[in-house]
């Protein structure tokens, strides 16, 4: 798998994490989250949980969690368009969200 | 010296007032551009008299000169400031009859309480040196109105340079 | 957490001799795929409010009002955006029936807000539930508000503030009122008069009638009197009102001295203010309860526009000691102050956010004037607004919005207000020119 295909995934991601809504304190919550893949590059909803949470408060943190779940979600509703050949790289996906160059503290 | 040749004398003197007091003489009396003196909504009043009167207001706003002017940012007196100061103490300590407040004021590129004690400087500034001129100093009060008494609202240095000023109204 | 560093090196080399069609070198098999992303977007989230249900026939005339005055507070943060109410799909009818979520997800919506109303004589009862049209779940508690039917208004903000903590993390500012000046008139002899209105421009009131020059109020730490400067004795001088009984007092009146720019302290029981006298012009505080005045600067210089941190512990001011106006900050009771601003230009009007976290500023430079935001130490200035005339920042309940005083070259002023992020740019509606703006704490 390229780094052009990772590079790919995370952008498209980054199209839809929506950070309007976080507040102050959950803009310095730097939150991984894991997932799973359908075969088509689809998000398995049932299989998005939280790997890792430091920085913020625990409120910080959830609401950070929240975002990035949905970011995954929608901008995974059409498929990541990932190579099916090489499904086993990436069938099992963990993203680190972290907002440090967003935030306006 | 027959009318006509009066009249031209007190026509030329009165278009060379105009010329160094660019309010003109016609309402530069009236409260010299101040909030109203007299109380909440009460209004006072000054006769101003005739300005070939060498004792009247009017005199000594069209003839003497009742303002001075600033550079920006500056409560400094210039040279030209002080020849008309000069001419006010000599006036105002020959009529010790009136009360006199100095207004100071800022132009518009301020924010508002800055312009205020910037305006204060500036009165204060006049008031010293009146005073070093001989004025009485019971006879002197001083107020500010910062930006909020322009002689002239536009956002230009016409009226930017008139509006950074020092007003001594006589009472 | 993030462990591409390794690979992406080779993977960056390889990129650069050819197109980047070089594999990943780890992970392999095992392991998930690891990507770190730290970019966004600010985009307004789709949110429907359909009209609250009228529980009798009374309240018909509130419902639909208090939906509008919560979707006009929610959509002016620029943080949502309101799918319009022709676009909906299905219909709330009733208060307590369950939602069809695919109604809503049908027209994108994220969120959703259900609400109703009932009036019995004079009592108003407003209820709402805020959903997650995503997952399907209530997000927190539903709430019920009680009050007059004349109170309907600010019923309908704390709703909207009950809403905006839960969607945002943040408190809310929608139950507040703003103090400020109304103008009229030309500009070379200015009417000002006092005014107070909700912060939505809507319950304007008069509080003084224009017959006097007035100057910058400012809200007591419970919104119930304000400070202003009146020239009703033709100098400027600091004097108090009351709200609710409209009754004044002169502040620390003495002959030969101008007194201006007042601001509380936290604790409700003091007053700073500039003393003007020989040309210069200090700091001083008054104590309201024993008429103690002291004096906390001692220059030759103005120093003026103090405000306190929200623990009463420091004051911000502006001073020009150091040739222009600078700020500073110093303990409450005076001494020692430190320079914080450390930019090219002029600062102004230092405002203490009640977080605690930042100071807002007029800063001017170059002929332009900008709204800004320092930390407390001064760094991390961020400028975020920029015209011939900003001044005056004041900050929401919540620190995270300020309104200022606006005016274009020639023009009448106007009251806008800002995101610190520097989005969301707006006017707030008012009767006519307005300037000076202070904003309350939220309402008790």
């Amino acid at each position: 798998m390229s780094q052009a295909q990772a590079d790919g995934l995370r952008l498209r991601v980054e199209e839809c994490w929506n950070v309007g809504l976080l507040s102050l304190d959950a803009q310095q919550a730097i939150v991984t989250i894991g997932f799973e893949m359908t075969p088509d590059a689809r998000p398995i909803e049932g299989s998005i949980r939280l790997v890792d949470a430091e920085g913020g408060s625990a409120a910080g943190q959830q609401q950070a969690y929240r975002t990035g779940r949905q970011a995954i979600i929608e901008c995974g509703s059409d498929g990541y368009g990932l190579p099916s050949a090489l499904y086993d790289q990436w069938r099992e996906v963990e993203i680190t969200f972290n907002p440090a160059r967003m935030s306006f503290r | 010296m027959n009318l006509t040749t009066k009249a031209l004398i007190v026509t030329a003197a009165l278009a060379l007032a105009a010329c160094q007091n660019p309010r003109g003489g016609m309402d530069a009396g009236f409260g010299a551009g101040a909030g109203g003196v007299g109380g909440p909504g009460g209004i006072g009043m000054t006769e101003l008299g005739d300005p070939n009167d060498p004792g009247s207001i009017a005199h000594f706003n069209e003839r003497v000169g009742d303002r001075v002017f600033f550079e920006t940012d500056q409560s400094s007196l210039t040279q030209l400031a002080q020849d008309t100061l000069r001419r006010q103490a000599v006036w105002l300590t020959q009529n010790p009859q009136y009360q006199i407040l100095i207004e100071g004021h800022a132009d518009e590129r301020g924010t508002r309480e800055y312009n205020v004690a910037l305006g204060a400087r500036r009165a204060n500034a006049v008031e010293s040196f009146l005073i070093q001129q001989g004025v009485t100093a019971s006879r002197l009060r001083t107020t500010s109105y910062g930006k909020e008494r322009p002689v002239e609202a536009c956002p230009e240095a016409r009226c930017w340079n008139q509006n950074r000023r020092a007003v001594t109204v006589v009472q | 957490m993030m462990d591409l560093t390794r690979p992406s090196f080779v993977a960056g080399l390889l990129a650069l001799a050819a197109l980047a069609l070089a594999p990943v070198a780890a992970p392999a098999q095992s392991g998930p795929l690891r990507i770190e992303v730290t970019e966004g977007v600010i985009a307004p989230v789709p949110y429907a409010i359909p009209d609250f249900v009228p529980e009798n026939a009374a309240a018909a005339q509130y419902a639909g009002a208090i939906a509008r005055v919560v979707a006009n507070n929610l959509t002016g943060t620029g943080l949502l955006r309101e799918i319009p109410r022709d676009a909906h799909v299905g219909r709330i009818t009733s208060f307590d029936s369950p939602v069809q979520f695919s109604d809503w997800r049908a027209i994108n919506a994220q969120a959703l807000i259900t609400g109703a109303a009932r009036l019995d004589g004079q009592q108003l009862r407003v209820k709402f539930r805020l959903f997650d049209v995503v997952s399907g779940q209530q997000m927190g508690d539903g709430l019920q508000f009680d009050g007059t039917a004349t109170n309907w208004r600010r019923m309908a903000h704390r709703v909207s503030d009950a809403i905006y903590t839960r969607l945002t993390g943040e408190g809310g500012y929608f139950d507040s009122r703003v103090v400020f000046v109304a103008e009229s008139g030309p500009r070379e002899n200015r009417r000002k008069q006092l005014a107070i209105m909700d912060q939505d421009g809507e319950n304007v009131q008069y509080l003084t009638d224009g017959g006097t020059l007035v100057l910058a109020p400012r809200f007591s730490p419970r919104g119930e009197r304000v400070l202003y400067t009146s020239y009703e004795g033709g100098t400027p001088r600091v004097v108090l009102m009351d709200l609710a009984s409209r009754s004044r007092q002169l502040l620390a009146d003495q002959p030969g001295t101008m007194t201006f720019a007042p601001r509380f302290a936290p604790n409700g029981q003091s007053v700073i203010f500039s003393l003007s006298v020989g040309g210069t012009t200090n700091l001083y505080a008054l104590d309201l309860g024993s008429g103690q005045r002291v004096q906390l600067t001692n220059t030759a210089a103005i120093d003026t526009a103090p405000s306190f941190s929200p623990d009463g512990g420091r004051i911000v001011f502006e001073s020009d000691r150091s040739g222009t106006s600078q700020l500073y900050v110093m303990p409450a009771s005076g001494g020692q102050a430190q320079r914080i601003s450390s930019g090219e230009g002029r600062y102004s009007t230092p405002v203490w956010s009640p977080r605690g976290d930042l100071i807002a500023f007029t800063k001017s430079q170059g002929g332009r004037f900008h709204i800004g935001v320092m930390r407390t130490d001064g760094s991390n200035e961020r400028l975020l607004t920029s015209s011939f005339l900003d001044e005056g920042p004041t900050w929401a309940p919540n620190g995270r919005v300020i309104m200022f005083t606006r005016e274009a070259a020639g023009g009448d002023p106007q009251i806008f207000s800002v995101d610190i992020s520097g989005r969301n740019l707006r006017r707030v509606p008012s009767p006519g020119p307005a300037s000076d703006p202070a904003w309350s704490p939220l309402l008790p």
